[in-house]
């Protein structure tokens, strides 16, 4: 006890901050956090333009997409699987919203009608995969496919847009200093965590992760479970859809391709285990914050042209090996 | 010794659903066999079917054959995204059809070389339209003089903001005709010294990206001069999602873009940009069409390569361009 007490004697301010490390290396996004500060610290320090407000709510806004499809893609991971038809979701739902405005629906009832698509897609994800017992890899593969082209044949190739005010005010409109989707990612980001930490279904998503076989034997009803958590995975990318369609004022049929790669990745970063039973929402937005800063480092410091997928592809390891060595 | 394998009931009328769904459903949208005598079958292949520009080709190219004399089918036909792969099958699934004649946006110069070589070999007519494989054996390119665009976008860029720090904002790093266009573009901008480019942001043809990479850019660079859109890809966004390029342009920064269909006319109309450089998607379709139909009927070899007339929209004639729009619903 007298020696653990002497240095705080000599030196209280650097006990406190040597308590306070320990302390944080408790905390599961410790590191990823000090990676986002020490990585903004740097791009503020080379272009001083990244601390302004202006360019942060753009950071912001761009990331709130990302982030709130990572949260779906987040419970789909807990489970040990994984959903590939983000993407091709977010698409699909953003062109069915924008056809139901063009057609006169009422912009609350057009985006429930985006977010419910995504769940249908969802529902198609889950009630295959278990049904059947395909891999949701394959199953999520295809409807991949199946939503992007419903997207395209719905529309020919053809944009959408034209839609009223009050939708574009939804997708890029400032509340209180900061756009809507970001006010709308930190209302998920708590109701997530409290759902997954403070509610038995969101304990027994984390036990199907865990240990599948034991979740069953313990009465989890997995199968149910399973399609419940691939709907809502199916409904986030649907409301990202939207509120993409509403950032951009237009429904483009090749919007968000590739974007479950971003969402994975976002998911990885935050902490999150591939194989189940591991990972916190804090942690996904901070893994899509720092993709969100990563991308705006490529504009402040002008990466070269040809270079940039390397650069932000070197960052992604570079995260996840951070996180990796935490683990250990 | 026999080895007998159980199938249930169910598992067996599972199989002989699955199987007549899709028979069926492949019967039905099998494409017949199409080359019959007296009737004339094009292809065209987009880069992609989910890009609207390639849209307007196609209606210029239907608009084409409704008028000619003849039986002439039209098939739209290609990959969902740009895929080089997946185009090499389009070509060869459709010189197994029997088309009399193909014309493509190539999504790669190279990797097209041998299915339109094979094509050609097979009797069938091939051009290009727009991005071209000009190693290959096609017969001509309906295009523009992609360098020669990107100059006239330069010397618009040279004559409107002669100094100051200058954005280029690009597609795809690597695709063939925009790397064309900035050679051109360059080629004016850097015989001006007090012109400095200071980036050149790819957005990968992701609208998105496109719109948060001037945002972002705009921001970082309070004394940006001049923009340079490589194609338009902001503007297929609402323009309101953009109020700081309209703020650029508005305090004397000087915005020019390839292309001008509707979403460019309309930057253009309410101040988002200055100038641009335009032509016309649809008149490629009816050209190619010519082009085709002469070849494949009275065997007139096409000039090679048929570059279409560039055109400068700007302040001065904005107004005949949104009438013209409205009036043909962009098939000019």
């Amino acid at each position: 006890m007298a020696m653990n007490a002497q240095p705080d004697t000599q030196n209280p301010g650097g006990g406190v901050v040597a308590n306070l490390w320990e302390r944080a290396k408790d905390f599961p996004e410790s590191r990823l956090i000090l990676a986002i500060l020490i990585g903004g610290a740097l791009l503020a320090w080379q272009a001083e333009v990244f601390l302004s407000a202006r360019n942060l709510r753009s950071v912001m806004l761009a990331i709130s997409f990302s982030a709130i499809a990572a949260m779906g893609q987040l419970l789909v991971i807990l489970t040990g699987r994984i959903d590939l038809s983000t993407g091709s979701t977010m698409a699909l739902s953003g062109m069915i919203t924008a056809l139901s405005l063009v057609a006169g629906v009422p912009v609350p009832l057009a985006m429930a009608i985006g977010v419910g698509v995504g769940g249908v897609v969802g529902f198609v994800n889950g009630f295959i995969s278990m049904r059947f017992g395909i891999s949701s890899f394959i199953v999520t593969l295809g409807t991949l496919q199946v939503a992007r082209g419903i997207t395209v044949g719905l529309t020919e190739g053809d944009t959408v847009s034209g839609f009223a005010d009050i939708f574009l005010f939804v997708g890029s409109g400032r509340v209180m200093g900061l756009p809507l989707p970001v006010w709308i990612m930190l209302v998920l980001l708590v109701l997530f965590t409290v759902f997954l930490k403070y509610t038995a279904t969101g304990r027994e998503i984390f036990a199907i992760g865990g240990n599948e076989t034991a979740a069953r034997l313990a009465g989890v009803k997995v199968s149910r479970l399973q399609v419940l958590v691939f709907v809502i995975a199916g409904m986030m990318a649907g409301l990202a859809g939207v509120l993409l369609t509403a950032r951009l004022g237009a429904a483009v049929s090749n919007s968000a391709v590739g974007y479950e790669l971003i969402v994975i990745a976002s998911v990885v970063i935050g902490g999150a285990s591939l194989s189940g039973g591991a990972g916190t929402v804090l942690g996904v937005v901070l893994g899509a914050m720092l993709i969100g800063i990563v991308n705006n480092a490529l504009v402040l410091l002008v990466v070269p042209t040809y270079w940039q997928q390397t650069f932000t592809g070197a960052v992604i390891v570079a995260a996840a090996l951070i996180d990796q060595m935490r683990r250990r | 010794m026999t080895k007998t394998t159980n199938i249930s009931r169910r598992d067996f009328l599972g199989t002989m659903t699955t199987a007549t769904v899709a028979g069926a459903t492949m019967t039905m949208w099998a494409p017949k066999k199409l080359r019959a005598a007296g009737k004339m079958n094009l292809a065209f292949v987009p880069k992609a079917l989910n890009n609207p520009v390639f849209e307007v080709t196609r209606w210029g190219a239907e608009d084409r054959i409704a008028e000619l004399d003849g039986d002439i089918s039209f098939r739209w036909v290609g990959p969902t995204t740009t895929d080089a792969a997946a185009q090499a099958q389009i070509i060869d699934d459709l010189v197994i059809q029997g088309v009399d004649g193909i014309c493509l946006s190539c999504n790669d110069p190279d990797a097209l070389i041998p299915a339109i070589n094979r094509a050609v070999m097979e009797g069938v007519v091939v051009i290009t339209w727009d991005a071209d494989s000009p190693s290959s054996n096609r017969a001509t390119n309906v295009s523009i003089d992609q360098e020669t665009a990107g100059a006239e976008a330069g010397k618009l860029v040279a004559q409107m903001a002669p100094k100051g720090k200058l954005a280029i904002l690009t597609g795809t790093p690597g695709a063939l005709n925009l790397e064309q266009r900035v050679t051109g573009f360059r080629s004016v901008v850097d015989q001006h010294a007090d012109i400095e480019v200071i980036a050149t942001d790819p957005c990968h043809d992701d609208v998105q990206r496109a719109v948060e990479i001037v945002e972002q850019r705009i921001n970082a660079t309070p004394d940006l001069a001049s923009y340079f859109f490589v194609g338009m890809w902001p503007f297929f966004a609402d323009l309101k999602t953009m109020p700081q390029l309209k703020a650029f342009v508005e305090r004397g920064g000087v915005c020019v873009s390839l292309d001008a269909l509707e979403g460019a006319l309309n930057a253009v109309d309410q101040g988002y940009a200055n100038a641009l450089v335009g032509y016309s998607w649809w008149g490629f379709g009816r050209t190619a069409v010519d082009v085709l139909v002469a070849k494949i009927r009275d065997g007139v070899d096409p000039a090679d390569p048929m570059f279409t007339e560039l055109f400068i929209v700007d302040e001065s004639n904005i107004a005949d361009y949104m009438k013209k729009q409205a009036d043909t619903g962009g098939r000019f």
